[in-house]
Formats: structure tokens, sequence, C-alpha cells
């Protein structure tokens, strides 16, 4: 799981090393430290399904 | 599983309200700690049909106190004297802060301490006693403390069943809000399994946290787990071989005199002392302190230096007045080398309370000082110290 240094300076993590104020890494499991924050994954882009495209092209169409 | 001392830390932050924990992001390294949670158990000795003293143990007013010692850096430093005195308006750049310091009551912190597979995290703590002295050369400071609370493990209260979780009702045997001291964000580990409270609950037994599969029976314990160490930048602590000592009739000469290392007084050993005499007032609302007061302040000076001459024994019985700037120098932080690591501590008025020339055989004589620090009707104050440093004001 990635994780953002939010504090204002650059800190020595203990499994990970030299982390730059704002910069985000890939922690271990279990990391748990309060100068950092989880990085939630963007939502993935939504296919469209087929039906979705028909009624798409029916409406170019018009 | 054993732990060794040295895989700890001392995480500490200040609270914007006094009392009310926040969850601690300055990582301090430890030299030593022994805050103690004192429970107050007493054997229930009450008549019960038994020729034994007691069959169980009752529960008095609790408290928590004891000390740490760190080594005194300018930065870590500016947090030892944050807590005891009150910080003026910080001035300055990353090119270094300057941060004037008076008398008076300095800011409540939370701290949280690593003990092996937990962690234990007092709020509400004050300085009670700060004494700064110079071991191997260089600055270490042990300041005894007092908390008004502390979190480390609970228990379980109402089982957690497996899927879908998300909330924890906390045991209340130890203290009926058991859940004073948690903040969101902390990380339990229960049944096996860490959770990250988003809210802890003003019922003071409950904590939640995102649906999370947990099974845990009642009387199962609950841990605050430990943060993963996380280090700044640390400078040098202040050296005993970069502090100058001056000695005059008023403050500003004191100052002047630590202006040239020939006008200065050699020290050869050196303690500041200043204490709050913190009162932990117990009582109503709460099992634990309800809230800490300083009372009156004091400070005092140890000196010890090689004799050389009777000036000071003559001030001793004189009881003369003398003031005394003490000056540490740091390495520089501005890329020009003109602003340097710096710490003044001004004592306007001090008298020598003890004055020993203890003699050995083939020893020098030392001239061993104990001094008062007294309030000074002149500049109207007991004492003053400047910081300069590489921390913002602002996180004080």
């Amino acid at each position: 799981m990635k994780f953002k240094n939010i504090s204002t300076q650059k800190l020595n993590v203990i499994g990970i090393g030299v982390v730059e104020a704002g910069q985000e890494v890939e922690a271990p499991i279990g990391f748990n430290n309060a100068n950092f924050t989880p990085i939630k994954k963007e939502p993935k882009e939504k296919k469209e399904t087929d039906t979705e495209k028909e009624i798409k092209t029916k409406v170019e169409t018009k | 599983m054993n732990y060794l001392g040295n895989e700890s830390y001392l995480a500490i932050k200040p609270e914007a309200t006094p009392g009310t924990p926040v969850k601690p992001t300055i990582m301090i390294p430890l030299v030593a700690e022994d805050i103690k949670t004192v429970v107050n158990y007493k054997a229930d000795d009450r008549m019960k049909g038994i020729a034994w003293k007691s069959d169980d143990l009752i529960r008095g007013n609790r408290s928590h106190e004891g000390s740490i010692t760190v080594l005194g850096d300018p930065d870590t430093l500016g947090h030892i004297l944050n807590m005891g005195m009150i910080k003026g308006s910080s001035t300055g750049s990353v090119d270094g802060y300057t941060h004037p310091l008076t008398v008076g009551d300095g800011k409540s912190y939370t701290f949280e301490i690593k003990k092996g597979s937990y962690a234990q995290r007092f709020f509400g703590v004050k300085s009670d006693e700060t004494s700064i002295e110079f071991k191997d050369g260089h600055m270490e400071i042990k300041m005894t403390v007092k908390a008004t609370g502390q979190f480390s493990i609970a228990t379980v209260g109402i089982a957690l069943t497996g899927a879908g979780m998300v909330s924890l009702v906390l045991d209340d045997t130890y203290d009926i809000a058991p859940n004073r001291g948690l903040v969101i964000g902390d990380v339990l580990t229960v049944g096996g399994v860490d959770v990250t409270l988003t809210g802890v609950d003003v019922d003071g037994i409950t904590v939640t946290f995102a649906s999370t599969a947990i099974t845990a029976s009642i009387g199962d314990k609950v841990e605050l787990k430990p943060q993963t160490v996380s280090l700044g930048a640390f400078s040098d602590p202040f050296y005993f071989g970069n502090i100058i000592v001056g000695f005059g009739t008023d403050i500003a000469d004191a100052i002047a005199n630590t202006a040239d290392r020939a006008d200065a007084k050699l020290a050869h050993e050196m303690k500041i002392i200043l204490k709050n005499n913190l009162l932990a007032q117990n009582g109503t609302n709460r099992m634990d302190p309800y809230e800490i007061l300083p009372r009156t302040k004091e400070a005092q000076l140890e000196i010890k230096q090689l004799f050389k001459g009777a000036e000071q024994r003559q001030a001793w019985l004189d009881r003369k007045f003398q003031a005394v700037s003490i000056v540490g120098l740091g390495k520089f932080i501005k890329a020009d080398f003109s602003t340097q690591e710096k710490v003044t501590f001004n004592f306007p008025a001090v008298k020598l309370t003890d004055n020993e020339n203890a003699i050995a055989v083939g020893e020098y004589i030392i001239d061993d000082q104990k001094f008062e620090v007294l309030y000074d009707a002149v500049t109207a104050e007991a004492m003053d110290i400047e910081l300069i440093n590489k921390t913002a004001g602002t996180v004080y």
C-alpha cells in the first residue's frame, strides 16, 4: 500500500529509508505512522456495456 | 518474544487543548524513560471470615508520573523548554528560527512510548522538573513529568463475532471511560487484526472503524499499536566545550562577559534545574488527575570551577546579588555561516546558597557553587531563554 509523507520534513523511516516531505512510498504491511497518510486508489474508469454503447450510437445517429 | 529497549521510541506533540490527546508525530531518540501509571491498589482487608489479610485488591486514585532522559539537541531542547515556559512569537526562517521563552505555564503534550508489542500513550503531560546537565561533554536533559491519563492496553467488553465488525466496546474495569486517550487514526490490535479508528465515541466505551472481519471474545486484550519509527534530521546536542558562562554585576554585564571567551568563567561542571512544582489534582470527575497545575516556579544553578580566588566565598557570605548568562553554541544553520544554533539562559539575579572549597590530596581545590535563581526587581523577571534552531515556531 502507498503512503504519503504529510509532514513538512524529510524523514528517515525504519523499513523504508529516507522519505522527502510530500513523497509517496510503498510501505510494508503493518506500517503505522502519524506522519504518513494512505493513498487511496483512483477508482477505475467504468467500461461501457454493449447496451450503453448501442444507446449512445442511436442518440448520435438521431 | 523478547523486546529490546533500543527498538522503542518517544513520540511527542503539543496538545491544542491541554489534556485532550493528539496522535504524536515528533519522534525523539530516548536515553531512558520511567513514566509509570500509579494505580494505588490496596489489599481489601475487610473482615470476610478468613484468617488471611485479603482476598482481593481495591483501587485508589491514579497518577501518571516519571521521567524521560534525552540528549539536549537544539530542536529537542525547544520542546522541553516549551513544556516548562511560555514561548513568545517565534521569528526567522529555515535559515534559523528564534524562539523567546519567559517564565510561565508551558504547553501540555501527548507522549507515546513503545513498550515492546504495544504503545503507551500519556496525555496532558506537563513538565515538573527539568534538569539540564552535561555528561561526557554533551547536554543531557532529565525531565520529570506528570500526566492526566494514559492508554495502552484495554479489554474487549462485547465480543466481536466475525465479518462486518464496525465498532468495539471496551471493558470498564480499568476506567468507566476506557476509550479516553484514543484519537481518530489510532491503530488498535484486537483479535490479531489491526483496525484504524474512524471514531472515538463520546460514550467513553465505544470506538468505530471501517467494516472488518474480527473474532474476539469478551476479556481479550486490545493493544494500541506502536508506530513505525520515523526520525527527522537531528542536530548534535549542545557540547559543554561550546558553552560560555558569563558572570556580572547585572545581566547586561553578564551578557557582555559571554561575548569574549577571555571574559567568561571557566566552568568544570554545570547543571541548570528548572522547577514547576506541579500539583496533580485528584478528586471528583475522574480516577485520574482531573487537572495538573503549576505552583510557584523556581530554578537553581550548580557550577563547579577550579578555585582561583575567594570572590565567590565573599559573595556567598555577604549574600551578594550576581547575574549569570549562559550561552550554548551549535552548528551554523544559514549557508553563509551568519546564523547558528544557540541557546541563551539569562538569570539577572542569583545568590549563592552553598559554596564549598573541599580539599583532597593531589587534587586542585574546587569552587563548588550552588545558586538560587531569584526574581529581579530591575528587569521584572527571574529568568529568560532565547533559543535559535531549525524548528519553526508553529511546531511548538
